[in-house]
């Protein structure tokens, strides 16, 4: 299947094909799987009904009354915390019970928004803009997002410590973790409109976590507490986030005088 | 007069909500195929069709005019797809332990094929291929699509899928092997 797919390295697919140059069995079996393969290239899918474009629109059109360029941050803010927890379909999620910490978090990084806004209203108006706007802002993302990743060690600490033998209640743990996804995703745009990548990096992958745990069962299994447990040690998610929290907390610290 | 997709994206963009039914219009029954291939249900892959015009829509400032439309949407939906699906809890299906130590194929019918002679290519063949996708678990035919249809590499679909690179083989391994069982009087043929 691998050489099918081209995924073997030079020495790999030598040696496979030169196994199934002498070997009838694995012929057959090669010549079965590439047949498959082809018929699944066929597989049908189910067509819509005629008016599926006409549903679709009806579906989506009442969340777009927001422009999506050059729209004021006002209306901008309002659209991060709809957009937190909004479900399709126009429903909310379980944990949109919270959504009002994704717009607290929406409302924290305003400072950016505002500067990105009056960029798209005035072209000109960004490189004008005196260097220090652009650090106080930078900092103040840097401080909340700190903050973000310190209550969300807290969280994953908890889940990776906790006694799996005996049975245990998340529900105020996935409320926490619902709240950070809600605001983790603000923070996360955010990131992405200042080019920190490192930092909208870890925010996806924790959100993934924590996403799990909020939507998980509030009384786990073993099983289930050692698939999270598994997940945050292969990401070495606890790890990442004590360093950049460590790297944010750094570069909030005033610069120290030169004389 | 047929306006081309650049066009109507840059309409789009500029905030004529019109524009954007046009492109709701055009490619919404592409996208929701790709969706139904990963998800394997109509429900879910009109929910993720639609997760993927709300993104789209939100999108629509980063999109490079370049760029080809169909190309940006489907990789919008794939994206929506996978998280659709990490929003399911069916991983612990694919993760079983016990399932990557079952017997030989032969021993191993999970969808019982009924006797060659009494199939024919055609409405059968597409029929029982549907039923051998809906064998596989959500996750194994996510991972089994995005590398069959989509084209993505297995370190790829591991990092989409958060699978370790094992883990996807395995997930994609057991899913051709249903396939092969389910479809063997085809394949044969």
């Amino acid at each position: 299947m691998l050489d099918y797919y081209g995924e073997l390295d030079a020495a790999d697919r030598d040696r496979v094909r030169t196994h199934l140059a002498w070997c009838a069995d694995c012929q057959h079996a090669d010549r079965d799987l590439r047949v498959t393969l082809r018929l699944v290239d066929v597989a049908p899918v189910p067509e819509p009904s005629e008016s599926f474009e006409r549903e679709m629109w009806a579906r989506i059109e009442p969340h777009l009354r927001v422009e999506p360029v050059a729209r004021p941050w006002t209306v901008r803010l309002g659209a991060l915390r709809l957009r937190s927890g909004q479900a399709p379909g126009g429903g909310t999620r379980p944990w949109t019970r919270l959504a009002w910490g994704g717009g607290v978090a929406a409302a924290i990084v305003l400072a950016f928004f505002v500067g990105r806004a009056g960029q798209v209203r005035t072209p000109d108006a960004g490189g004008a803009r005196p260097a220090a706007f652009q650090a106080a802002r930078e900092r103040v993302l840097d401080a909340e997002v700190g903050d973000h990743f310190e209550r969300s060690q807290r969280v994953l600490t908890d889940l990776v410590n906790m006694e799996s033998a005996t049975p245990v209640v998340l529900a105020n743990d996935q409320q926490r973790a619902a709240d950070l996804v809600a605001s983790g995703r603000v923070y996360r745009r955010t990131a992405d409109a200042l080019g920190e990548t490192a930092t909208s990096e870890l925010l996806e992958d924790l959100e993934r976590v924590l996403l799990d745990v909020a939507n998980g069962s509030a009384e786990p299994t073993p099983r289930e507490i050692e698939s999270w447990r598994e997940r945050i040690d292969q990401q070495d998610l606890v790890f990442r986030l004590r360093v950049v929290g460590a790297e944010l907390r750094r570069r909030q610290a005033p610069a120290t005088p030169a004389y | 007069m047929h306006e081309s997709d650049p066009l109507v994206v840059a309409r789009a963009r500029g905030g004529d909500t019109e524009a954007f039914r046009v492109l709701v219009e055009r490619h919404s029954r592409y996208l929701f195929a790709v969706a139904h291939r990963l998800v394997g249900n109509v429900e879910d892959a009109q929910d993720v069709v639609q997760e993927t015009w709300l993104k789209a829509h939100r999108q629509l400032a980063n999109f490079e005019s370049r760029a080809d439309v169909r190309t940006w949407l489907t990789r919008i939906t794939v994206n929506c797809a996978i998280d659709h699906i990490r929003g399911r809890r069916y991983r612990e299906l694919a993760h079983d332990p016990a399932d990557l130590q079952q017997g030989p194929l032969s021993e191993r019918a999970v969808v019982a094929a009924p006797p060659a002679d009494r199939l024919v290519f055609g409405v059968e063949m597409q029929q029982q291929l549907a039923t051998a996708l809906t064998s596989l678990t959500t996750l194994e035919r996510a991972a089994f699509m995005l590398r069959h249809v989509e084209g993505l590499s297995i370190d790829e679909i591991g990092n989409a899928l958060d699978l370790r690179t094992s883990a996807t083989k395995h997930c994609i391994f057991r899913a051709v092997r249903k396939m092969r069982v389910a479809l063997a009087s085809f394949a044969g043929a």
